[in-house]
């Protein structure tokens, strides 16, 4: 096997979009997933950009569910950052999800399976970039994500006795990982397909 | 795919748990035969009234219906979408042969996107393509399309021949138009030659009762009775004259309608 060395070096440059502005933060409404139930086989990225998922596909019979945080600013806390390696370097993605409820079917059905689970959720981002690109964000298509953090504090005021669950996507190889398939209604048409399942 | 026996006996078990709350279990079953009967998921699964809701629909269409609805021969799995190239629709879960067969036809590697298919779907593509590729190259060979060319062919028999009697019966009506013509021009030659004659007896008349002094001649008279008879003649010619006028202007329109008529009935074969 020939010896390869990875070329790491700029492609564009680093300036502000001046045509659309760009607006912080995240929507309210998200899909997770199981990261098993994802058929990484049908799973396409572009050829153009491979930090573009064209098609994210789940296996036979599964399907994804929704999320749902309401406020100004839902999704709090969610962030991506560089994570030093030894040889090289990656990126670690967290995510915050309020679950405002609680009792024994959220603690089943969603708490228990977020403590020992690895998931993968879409996130709609407020600033959808100039071509719509930057819509739909992907978080633990890569590692998976797993929960670092379950609190349920009974006087919070934030999540009002629900639950605040943090995930993380430990050392992914890519950045930002987006979805985006033709255009941004074939995009939802598939979203919406995900949580109806097969 | 359950079968209806089965699917009736699982809602009848969840009757009991419908004013204490559904399992989970129940939520996704209540969830996958509502897809299946109406095509889409629950509307809103945030309260408890919406699962009633779609438990109260989905015992409703089962007993109307009394069979379970037949499984579509392509499904997508979750997420997967297919665009057909030049349209604005966008097909998720379950899409009709056709669709699912031309896009197989073009990348037939994208059957890893299907949940379901037919087992012999690589027949069923080739049979698709044979067909789509036969529409193309002999359009017109089709058992209808022949009996709509026969159709055709004789509707331009009938509109020939129309057209054709039409074009003669222009053709009569604007000889009888000239010759009409003609004849009014030789009454109105008549006309004008008896008006001069009228004239002339009138001056003779004239010139012979200044000559007796208002006596009337044996001449006079018969001038008089001939001026009275022409006057007569002069009289009938007019009417003549107006008859056939009239007959003329008859003539004229009918001309023009068979002219348009003609015209009307060549659109067709023309456009043919």
């Amino acid at each position: 096997m020939a010896t390869e060395s990875c070329d790491y070096r700029l492609a564009a440059d680093l300036a502000a979009n001046c045509d659309v502005k760009p607006v912080k933060g995240i929507k309210s409404h998200g899909y997770i997933m199981n990261y098993d139930d994802i058929d990484f086989g049908a799973t396409a990225r572009s050829t153009q950009n491979p930090n573009i998922v064209e098609n994210l596909i789940l296996k036979t019979g599964k399907k994804a569910y929704r999320m749902y945080v309401p406020g100004k600013s839902p999704y709090t806390g969610t962030k991506k950052s560089l994570s030093a390696g030894t040889y090289r370097n990656r990126f670690n993605k967290d995510v915050s999800i309020v679950i405002l409820d609680n009792g024994p079917d959220v603690s089943h059905n969603i708490i228990d399976q977020l403590a020992n689970g690895t998931f993968v959720i879409v996130l709609e981002n407020k600033f959808a970039g100039k071509d719509g690109k930057n819509t739909f964000e992907i978080y633990g298509l890569e590692s998976g994500l797993s929960a670092t953090a379950l609190d349920d504090d009974k006087y919070s005021d934030d999540t009002e006795g629900g639950w605040l669950a943090t995930l993380q996507e430990e050392n992914a190889p890519t950045s930002g990982i987006y979805l985006f398939n033709e255009s941004l209604t074939g995009t939802r048409a598939a979203l919406e397909s995900l949580v109806s399942g097969s | 795919m359950q079968s209806y026996e089965d699917t009736m006996t699982q809602l009848s078990e969840m009757e009991s748990r419908f004013q204490s709350g559904f399992s989970s279990s129940d939520r996704s079953l209540l969830e996958a035969l509502h897809r299946t009967l109406f095509g889409k998921g629950i509307t809103n699964t945030g309260c408890s009234d919406c699962y009633r809701d779609a438990y109260i629909l989905i015992v409703k269409q089962l007993k109307t219906s009394k069979k379970m609805p037949d499984k579509p021969n392509y499904i997508l799995k979750a997420g997967a979408l297919i665009h057909p190239t030049g349209t604005s629709k966008f097909y998720t879960n379950a899409i009709p042969d056709d669709v699912a067969e031309e896009h197989l036809s073009k990348y037939p590697n994208d059957i890893i996107r299907f949940a379901h298919y037919p087992n012999d779907w690589e027949e069923r593509v080739k049979a698709y393509t044979l067909r789509k590729n036969e529409a193309v190259t002999a359009p017109n060979t089709s058992p209808v399309n022949d009996a709509h060319n026969v159709a055709d062919e004789e509707k331009i028999k009938e509109l020939s021949e129309a057209l054709d009697k039409a074009r003669q019966e222009a053709k009569d009506a604007t000889e009888k138009r000239v010759e009409a013509e003609a004849q009014v021009a030789q009454l109105q030659a008549d006309k004008s030659s008896l008006e001069a004659e009228i004239e002339e007896i009138r001056n003779l008349a004239n010139e012979a009762q200044v000559v007796n002094d208002g006596e009337e001649s044996e001449e006079v008279s018969q001038l008089k009775i001939e001026l009275e008879t022409a006057k007569a003649e002069l009289e009938a010619a007019k009417e003549e004259i107006a008859t056939l006028k009239t007959d003329n202007r008859a003539l004229k329109a009918a001309n023009t309608r068979l002219k348009n008529n003609g015209a009307k009935e060549s659109e067709p074969k023309d456009a043919e």
